[in-house]
């Protein structure tokens, strides 16, 4: 984005506080008057009371003295709070803006973005644009105002010296920026020193155990000491750099400056040209001049920080939004939008009645890198669909394009004809309840981890949900029931209730698609059990996509496609897939290998493989195949027993 | 940690500072010359200003005033001069601050690493992190109290100290006047700090409420998504935000006012200067000079006064990093056998009604568990999730201690065996891959005989290709040389656990103990890296926890644990046949899971 547009759009978000702005700089630039006049006072009481013993005149200017004082002090505060609440204004509208705009990207953005980049571009770039308008802002401006007023002041009264200190003064503020520039690089390394001690430290704390067994504690501790005595190196250097330079200005700027005055206005107020108050003043000024220097060069850093920062919060802004979202969050969607949402309801939604049509997908993350290679399949209302397939075969993404996460990069997704891309995306994403391979939790009470903050879905609606996954009777257990507050990533609860709570998330919303992504991680056989049973509540009467890592899965679906490479390589029910193709039969007895080790233990145990075998008949009848119940139980021949049976096959034969 | 020692936090610091004397000696004497720099310049203004005064009353010949003009010019030049020595003052502190915190953490850290299972279990890693490196680092913590928090304080004294004395020197009458208003200043600005500590922790309140919303916003951004939750969020994070706008108003407003404080002390001091002094300047009972000599006195004695109390506050906050520290320090080490014997390798390992117990559980993790291994045979240890299967192999590695029973090696306890030789002979992978930062080939050489920095060409590639890892790192573009972590390549789970394997596999053990390997390897591939180990000499004994029953073929016999105990010890054919348990547990793995 060109440099105009951007100082243009920051105009835009100041605009509205203009009085704000204009207030504080007044009063400040008074408050800079306010401090020049200091010394002129003490001047006249010098020059004027001392000599005449006025001690009437003395007292009036020591008041004056006092007004002043107490002026400066009621105008400081009020320009500094006007500034300061302006900052405050324009930054939480960016922040509110930057957030609303931030949910309406695609989900590809978010996968190019950590999460603390994120929060980074929220926080703190946003208050390093607030520090433009209160700290920075303030400091620079009321400096370099008083620093203007000070040469004013002197040149009225001494040109000639006053045209020697100006001439210096930008060679030395040349050299204090540079001089920080350096110092900038010296501190950034050291900071990164630090990190990088920091990680090293965690690192071996948390591998102590691997450091033990190893014996490699004395390696460990001349591996931070190496790491560590860097930072420390770095910092003495930085640190003495900067002292010696600031030092040696300082030296330029306070004792020269002072000898400089000795030699050259000295014989003038001999001969009479001057008083000694305006010597005075010449003193307190050159007191003075060091700091206002030290402060603008020390901002000026500041400034192109929040140049910096202000180009990512605007470029951010500028990217467009998820396509199909009409109506949009726009910046000043916290604001209720009716026009937007009623627009929403008459488009009528995202109608699904027969079926749901993946038609010549192709689908790439990166260029050159094809995940989906002209897939094609139909989802019949009320059907169970499972994808199966070596992991990067495309499954996951074959989902994520019907959650319109992402767009086929050719080729169409149908819904009863209409291409996916014409209806609303929104609520068509309502219609769907997903269930992500990896368990999200909301650190917040169970109630909000099942609704997401939508308060449009009841509390009943969550306990039915609840009850409906099995899950109710856990959360019944914890202390405050629904309301009780779920920790980071779940910690407080078990992995098996962990994984039923999306469960009764996509259930709260009444979906009339479940997009289901199995989790792999192995589980011991009671929590298998119990989403077994979660997963009946979910699915039932409901059209289901499942990415299948668990045999029940693929058993009960009405059909299976086995991807591979991008391909859909085969496609069928369980039982005619692992007759028909040898390769799905080996990604089976791989995948799953509960059915696996009988077999592949061939010689080991056949009476551990046909013991395995009725019990698995069993199971499969009666609780985990129930998914899709009505047409598993319709063909029964294609029953999960023949599957295990088969599955063993391949291994007994090897 | 009943015995820990109360240290006098004094002499703790007298310690630290004991080892860098010299440093400590330099610092005194910069403060002693900063504050006579700092108490010289008013004092050369006042020289300036009376030789001025004196000159125009009785003006002497051109050349004696010429004199004296140089004389003073070079005085303040010479003064200038050891100014620019005392401006070092605070670079010498930041460095030795830095030097100071370098010692600490390795003397800690060096502690630490001396620790066992216990002490990591009693302190979380993030803690102990914490301490060597943010308890350390930086403004206002431990290594800064330790140098510039005292010295500041040092310099403050001695600075007020200088001043007192100048100012009684021109004049005692003035400045006991002039320090009347003092106390009073000083109470407003300690009243007004001590409101803004709560209105900041409100505000700090405020922030982490922002940044936690945030982070589940975005790390949930596909749930809101699915869901169409975006507005109702919205809402949630507008609240946050005027909530936020409120409390930061807060701050800045107390913020403002203190500044407007401290900023107009100054200035206050000033005025009671004016008052005062102007009246007695009228009067004839002082110089000009003197006037504006405790004009600027004044302002300097303020400062550090205000500077004092900090020491305390940062103090007390040193003195918890001080306790932090010596919390660690004061944590039993683990016992040392009194004459440890060398081991070799590993001929055999018998385990005699072994048991354990986690601090503060009551099932124990193992109870009375008895087998042994012979030297080359393979041990597979199966069971349900919590029945001490880890437990187990950490203890075999001498990472745990039995609470009663013991494991025998080579015929003696293993707590007795030299650490050293033990680790040499073992290959331990943990059942979560940790590494280290690092290439892939320094994660190797980590496990290679020697110091752990190299390992050489042949037995690198061995390693790599018997754990099944040798075609990844030839696809990546770095090959062995690719960095692992933050900076270099994500490595999956299961590349990272078969890294593992190949740091252990690097030892040439005589033990192999592995953790679960079911994550980290498929079926084609645990064949693999079998067939592997069975071409090399078949004096390698081996452990292994497994959750997946194929592992089971490559074993030479089965340990099946529930709830601690043995369930079934032997050869997995006989196990089926006679042991009912065993049988059960099978067929459930094999039928449940289906």
């Amino acid at each position: 984005m060109p440099k105009t547009t951007r100082s243009r759009r920051l105009a835009g978000y100041v605009g509205d506080f203009k009085g704000l702005f204009l207030l504080g700089f007044l009063a400040l630039s008074l408050v800079t008057a306010g401090q020049l006049c200091g010394p002129l006072i003490l001047r006249s009481i010098i020059d004027e009371s001392i000599p005449k013993r006025d001690l009437a005149g003395m007292l009036l200017r020591a008041l004056a003295y006092l007004g002043l004082v107490v002026g400066m002090g009621g105008l400081t505060y009020y320009g500094t709070m006007v500034i300061a609440r302006l900052g405050l204004e324009v930054v939480t509208r960016i922040k509110k803006d930057l957030f609303s705009h931030f949910l309406t990207l695609p989900v590809a953005y978010f996968d190019k973005h950590p999460v603390g980049e994120l929060m980074a571009r929220v926080e703190s770039d946003t208050e390093k644009v607030k520090e433009l308008f209160s700290r920075i802002g303030i400091t620079l401006a009321t400096n370099v105002l008083f620093f203007g007023g000070m040469l004013a002041v002197c040149f009225s009264m001494e040109p000639r010296i006053t045209a020697y200190i100006a001439a210096a003064i930008p060679v030395a503020l040349a050299f204090v920026i540079f001089f920080f520039d350096k110092l900038r690089v010296l501190y950034e390394a050291s900071r990164k020193r630090y990190a990088a001690v920091t990680a090293r430290v965690a690192e071996f704390v948390q591998g102590s155990e691997v450091l033990r067994a190893f014996g490699r504690e004395a390696w460990a501790i001349s591996a931070l000491d190496e790491e560590s005595k860097g930072k420390r190196d770095i910092e003495v250097k930085a640190s003495m750099i900067e002292y010696s330079a600031m030092g040696a200005l300082g030296f330029l700027i306070g004792p020269c400056f002072m000898a400089a005055i000795v030699k050259l206005l000295a014989p003038e107020i001999l001969a009479g040209a001057m008083t000694l108050g305006t010597l005075l003043v010449f003193l307190e000024y050159g007191r003075r001049l060091f700091d206002p220097l030290m402060a603008i060069a020390e901002n000026v850093r500041g400034i192109q920080q929040a140049r910096v920062s202000l180009k990512r919060i605007f470029d951010i802004l500028s990217l467009p939004p998820e396509e199909g979202r009409l109506a949009g969050l726009g910046p000043s969607a916290a604001e209720p939008r009716p026009a937007a949402e009623a627009g929403g309801e008459s488009r009528a939604g995202a109608p699904f009645e027969h079926e749901i049509e993946f038609r010549k997908v192709w689908f790439r993350y990166k260029e050159e890198e094809w995940v989906l290679k002209d897939v094609s399949f139909t989802i019949p209302k009320g059907k169970c669909l499972a994808l199966v397939g070596p992991s990067g075969s495309g499954k996951t993404t074959a989902v994520s394009l019907l959650c319109r996460f992402y767009e086929p990069t050719r080729g169409e997704i149908l819904v009863d004809g209409r291409p996916l891309r014409e209806l609303d995306l929104e609520a068509w994403r309502r219609k769907i309840g997903l269930v992500l391979q990896d368990v999200y939790l909301f650190p917040g009470p169970v109630l909000e981890n099942v609704r997401v903050y939508d308060d449009s879905v009841t509390e009943t609606a969550v306990r039915g949900a609840l009850d409906a996954v099995q899950a109710s009777d856990f959360v019944e257990r914890l202390p405050d029931g629904l309301s009780s507050e779920i920790r980071e990533r779940g910690s407080n609860i078990s992995s098996g209730e962990k994984q039923l709570l999306p469960f009764a998330r996509a259930l709260a919303f009444g979906p009339e698609i479940v997009v289901l992504d199995e989790a792999t991680a192995s589980i011991d056989v009671k929590t298998e059990r119990r989403i077994a049973e979660g997963m009946k509540g979910l699915l039932s009467g409901r059209t289901s996509v499942i990415v299948a890592h668990r045999l029940s899965s693929i058993a009960g679906a009405d059909e299976i496609l086995f991807f591979k490479d991008g391909r859909i390589a085969a496609r069928g029910r369980h039982g005619e897939l692992l007759s028909a193709f040898p390769e799905y039969a080996e990604l089976v007895r791989l995948q799953f290998p509960e059915c696996g080790p009988g077999g592949a233990g061939g010689g080991r145990g056949p009476e551990g493989a046909d013991a395995a075998c009725p019990d698995a008949e069993g199971a499969g009848a009666g609780g985990a195949a129930a998914p899709g119940a009505e047409p598993a139980g319709a063909r029964s021949e294609g029953s999960p027993t023949e599957g295990a049976l088969a599955a063993q096959a391949p291994g007994v034969e090897a | 940690m009943k015995d820990m020692k109360k240290i006098s936090h004094i002499s703790w610091i007298w310690g630290v500072w004991r080892e860098r004397k010299g440093l400590i000696a330099l610092l005194f004497a910069l403060t002693l010359l900063s504050s006579a720099v700092a108490v010289a310049y008013p004092y050369l203004s006042k020289l300036l200003i009376d030789m001025l005064e004196g000159l125009l009353s009785k003006p002497g010949g051109p050349e004696e005033a010429g004199r004296a003009i140089d004389r003073l010019a070079g005085l303040v030049l010479a003064v200038g001069a050891s100014g620019f020595v005392a401006s070092l003052f605070p670079g010498v502190r930041g460095a030795v601050n830095s030097v100071f915190e370098h010692l600490i953490r390795m003397k800690f850290f060096a502690n630490v690493m001396g620790k066992d299972r216990r002490f990591f279990q009693a302190f979380r890693s993030g803690d102990v992190t914490t301490r060597l490196t943010d308890d350390l680092y930086d403004f206002p913590k431990l290594s800064w109290f330790l140098c510039s928090g005292i010295f500041r304080a040092v310099e403050s004294i001695s600075k007020i100290a200088f001043c007192l004395a100048a100012m009684l020197l021109l004049n005692w009458r003035l400045t006991l006047l002039s320090l009347i208003p003092l106390p009073v200043m000083i109470a407003v600005f300690y009243v007004a700090q001590d409101r803004i500590y709560d209105t900041f922790r409100k505000n700090q309140e405020a922030i982490s409420d922002i940044n936690s919303q945030l982070e589940m916003s975005f790390s949930g951004v596909r749930i809101i998504k699915a869901y169409s939750c975006e507005r109702k969020y919205e809402r949630f994070f507008s609240e946050a935000l005027a909530k936020r706008f409120g409390t930061e108003m807060r701050v800045t407003r107390l913020g403002t006012l203190i500044d407007l404080i401290y900023m107009y002390i100054d200035y206050a001091a000033q005025i009671g200067i004016i008052f005062a002094g102007g009246y007695m300047a009228v009067k004839g009972d002082i110089s000009i000079g003197t006037f504006y000599a405790f004009y600027n006195y004044l302002g300097m004695l303020i400062y550090p006064i205000l500077d004092i109390p900090q020491l305390f506050v940062s103090g007390k906050r040193a003195f918890v990093n001080i306790d932090r520290l010596e919390e660690m320090r004061a944590f039993p080490d683990p016992v040392r056998p009194a004459s440890p014997f060398p081991v070799a390798r590993v001929e055999r390992i018998e385990a005699r009604g072994l048991s354990f117990s986690y601090e503060g559980r009551e099932e124990p993790a193992l109870d009375g568990v008895d087998f042994s291994l012979e030297r080359g045979e393979r041990l597979a240890v199966i069971g349900p999730v919590g029945s001490g299967k880890s437990s187990l192999v950490k203890m075999m590695a001498g990472l745990l201690e039995p609470s009663s029973g013991e494991i025998l090696l080579n015929g003696r306890p293993v707590r007795e065996a030299d650490r050293e030789s033990l680790a040499a002979a073992l290959g331990y992978v943990p059942q979560e891959a940790l590494l280290f930062s690092g290439t892939i080939r320094d994660n190797v050489a980590f496990g290679a005989p020697g110091e752990g920095r190299s390992i050489e060409d042949e037995a690198f590639r061995a390693a790599v290709a018997e754990a099944q890892l040798a075609g990844e790192i030839a696809s990546f573009s770095d090959g062995e040389a690719t960095l692992l972590g933050q900076r270099g390549v994500a490595l999956s789970g299961g590349q990272r656990q078969r890294l593992a394997i190949a740091r252990a596999l690097a030892r040439k053990p005589s033990l192999l103990l592995f953790d679960d390997i079911t994550a980290s390897l498929d079926a084609a591939n645990e064949e693999r890296l079998w067939r592997a180990l069975d071409s090399r000499s078949r004096d390698l004994s081996c452990v292994v926890v497994s959750h997946r029953l194929s592992t089971l073929q490559y074993a030479d016999k089965v340990l099946f644990l529930d709830r601690g105990r043995v369930s079934a010890f032997g050869r997995h054919e006989e196990l089926l046949r006679v042991n009912a348990a065993y049988r059960s547990f099978i067929e459930e793995q094999m039928t449940m899971k289906a």
